[in-house]
């Protein structure tokens, strides 16, 4: 079964990519993750109230998500919600909120320890566009476009999925960045093909931007 | 009574990082949940962290006192209640 | 389709170092569970003996060159995979943890903190068995354990993968007790899943392994396999449960809809002991015509192990279909949801040949499988 890139939002150093397009330069120290993400929501003009209790790593996803599932050919808007996927990379699992929790373990904070889990971002992401279907974070050293292709890719041949929304989002104290793509199975004039390769070119486009 | 409420108000908005909510503009006795501010349970329990860090009153079960959390009068009704030391009234 | 055959399983729990050991204890009416009269705030937990582990795994291994959850894991994997022959390669790890080395979290320069990176953590584990694959490391909260399971049992079905390995594991930390006790959910007494007067978790470790193949044993009798399982999100709340547990039912559904025999002789439930999320199991399992089927959870044995749930009471409940032992569920007393279920009071001898083990965690997430004797 052949499955298709619909379209996919790139963000890293302050700069936010959509479908290859920039859409968002932020001014500023671009490595102030927090100054980032919103001056980012502000300019996007979204009207998202949970957004501010969110932590900076499902910030940074939900931002990467915008404009995602309402493109291309339209699987996603028609499917089930239980048909809807999403399938997730990652490789410091949730490491910002897990050291602010660390710090404070004397006076707990249950708004900071419900984030400590990377699979949160599927949780926001799922309530922000309704995908009830299956859903898997996997926590790589790296990288990794072929495991993230290969598990779609299965969900779609197993009649698991008719939409999925997959990529790779990450943010330590070091280093943020995201990747996230939507994949059906209906090829449009714009859409790419569903394969690692295609994956590691839409991550690698525009490096000259990223100067980290 | 009306200072602690003011009081509340700022406290509420910075605990609950409410970033886009003015303290001024919060209903002294609109809902604190589910309509008027739109409060959810993770909030819920931060008010909780908030009446044991500012007024030393120590909550065990959120659910007991759900009449406390209906709007901010009625939290400001229970800090007077039940805080040990001395509050603004 | 190819069937996913459980050819060998390891749990490493408070209760034994064995599958066997374990559930033996667990008949015997014991549990995992101790008051922790350590801490100021008192708790009840589920903690595997320390000395007893070290020594456990010096017979493989140099207690000083790995962690303590590297330690339980490796021993419950070394355990399980004698039950297949050499050579290791070719074999599909997959490592499921919520938070993997967290107690190295913070810990100063002599524990550096790229440990506590679940990525670190999995390639110890294979590279431990001289695995040639890069490990799938699974981290969804905690169906974490039985969604690595339901993953390496389609890998199998759908002619992937000839053998996959999928080994769990947690640990009671600071870090959880902490943060678990600021959401009011931990109890000060051993939790009661299900009761009506229950107040809440108590956190557990373990570590629990299962290895999969497409083809049986040689040489046992009875067979068991994994059948359908699907995860879902309930997309509502991101710590609390859909309240008519839709997520759940949806997950239940489709395992019933995937299997021409669809009967169901217990159900190993999540069974936490929050108000709400055995309220919302108890909804799911009424939607779904399971309220009169025999269940249970088993936190009452092992407090909540989070990552290593999953895993670790699929594999207890795998043992008791063999023994055709009914589990009682520790801790319950009386009915204590809106809908109520067929909580096994009693230890009962009766002819079984199915489960359904279910999961839910934070993030919304809820996983659903069907194991079988064949």
């Amino acid at each position: 079964m052949k499955t298709y890139i619909q379209s996919y939002c790139r963000i890293q150093d302050g700069v936010i990519l959509r479908d290859g397009e920039v859409v968002y330069e932020h001014i500023g120290e671009t490595a102030d993750l927090d100054a980032f993400l919103t001056a980012a929501y502000q300019q996007a003009g979204l009207s998202y109230s949970k957004f501010f209790k969110m932590d900076p790593l499902c910030r940074l996803a939900i931002l990467a998500a915008e404009g995602l599932p309402g493109s291309g050919s339209g699987a996603f808007e028609t499917a089930d919600p239980v048909q809807r996927a999403i399938v997730l990379g990652n490789r410091t699992s949730s490491i910002l909120s897990d050291r602010r929790h660390q710090a404070s373990l004397d006076c707990p904070s249950p708004a900071v320890f419900v984030y400590t889990l990377p699979s949160i971002m599927i949780g926001e992401l799922s309530i922000r566009h309704n995908i009830q279907g299956e859903n898997s974070l996997f926590v790589t050293e790296s990288f990794d476009p072929e495991t993230l292709a290969a598990y779609a890719d299965d969900l779609f041949a197993d009649g698991l999925c008719s939409a999925c929304l997959c990529g790779w989002i990450d943010a330590s104290p070091e280093s943020y960045e995201a990747l996230l793509y939507l994949v059906d199975t209906t090829p449009t004039a714009v859409s790419r093909p569903h394969t690692p390769d295609e994956i590691r070119a839409i991550y690698e486009e525009h490096q000259p931007y990223f100067y980290s | 009574m009306e200072t602690l409420i003011e009081q509340l108000k700022v406290q509420i908005v910075e605990q609950l990082n409410l970033v886009d909510v003015n303290p001024a503009e919060i209903g002294t006795d609109e809902p604190l949940f589910g309509e008027g501010l739109g409060l959810d349970s993770i909030d819920g329990l931060e008010l909780t962290v908030l009446l044991n860090q500012q007024y030393g009153i120590k909550v065990s079960n959120p659910a007991s006192i759900r009449e406390a959390f209906a709007s901010v009068r009625t939290l400001a009704e229970f800090v007077q209640k039940n805080a040990p030391a001395e509050v603004a009234a | 389709m190819k069937k996913a055959y459980i050819i060998g399983h390891n749990v490493v729990s408070p209760l034994g170092f064995s599958t066997e050991e374990t559930v033996d204890r667990i008949l015997e009416g014991q549990t995992g569970l101790k008051r922790d009269t350590a801490s100021a705030e008192p708790s009840c937990t589920a903690r595997i003996d320390d000395a007893r582990l070290r020594e456990a795994f010096a017979a493989i291994a140099d207690p000083a060159d790995f962690t303590r959850l590297e330690m339980m894991c490796l021993l419950s994997m070394s355990t399980a995979l004698r039950s297949i022959p050499e050579p290791l390669t070719d074999i599909q790890l997959i490592v499921c943890s919520t938070k993997g080395n967290i107690d190295w979290l913070g810990a100063g320069a002599d524990r550096p903190d790229d440990s506590v990176r679940l990525g670190v953590f999995a390639r110890r584990l294979a590279g431990f068995f001289g695995f040639t694959q890069e490990p799938l490391v699974v981290s969804n909260a905690c169906i974490s354990g039985l969604q690595g399971l339901i993953i390496g049992a389609r890998r199998i079905r759908a002619g992937r993968s000839r053998r996959v390995v999928v080994v769990g594991g947690d640990l009671v930390s600071a870090f959880a007790l902490a943060g678990f006790r600021s959401f009011g959910a931990l109890s000060d007494e051993f939790c009661r899943p299900f009761d009506a007067d229950r107040k809440g978790i108590n956190l557990g470790e373990a570590a629990a392994t299962v290895v999969l193949a497409d083809e049986p044993p040689t040489n046992e009798t009875p067979r068991f396999v994994c059948e359908s399982g699907f995860v879902t999100n309930d997309a509502t709340h991101i710590s609390a449960p859909s309240r008519q547990g839709e997520g759940l039912y949806q997950a239940i559904r489709r395992v019933q809809q995937s299997e021409p025999e669809p009967t169901i002789d217990f159900i190993c439930a999540h069974g936490t002991a929050t108000v709400y999320n055995d309220e919302m199991e108890a909804q799911a399992f009424y939607r779904s015509g399971l309220d009169q089927t025999p269940l249970l959870s088993l936190k009452g044995y092992f407090g909540h192990t989070l990552g290593a749930s999953g895993l670790l009471e699929t594999i207890v409940s795998l043992e008791a279909l063999r023994r055709n032992r009914l589990i009682p569920s520790r801790g319950f007393g009386q009915e204590g949801t809106t809908r109520p279920v067929a909580v096994v009071r009693e230890p009962e001898q009766r002819p079984m040949r199915s489960f359904l083990k279910t999961s839910s965690g934070f993030g919304g997430c809820n996983a659903a499988l069907l194991v079988r004797q064949l």
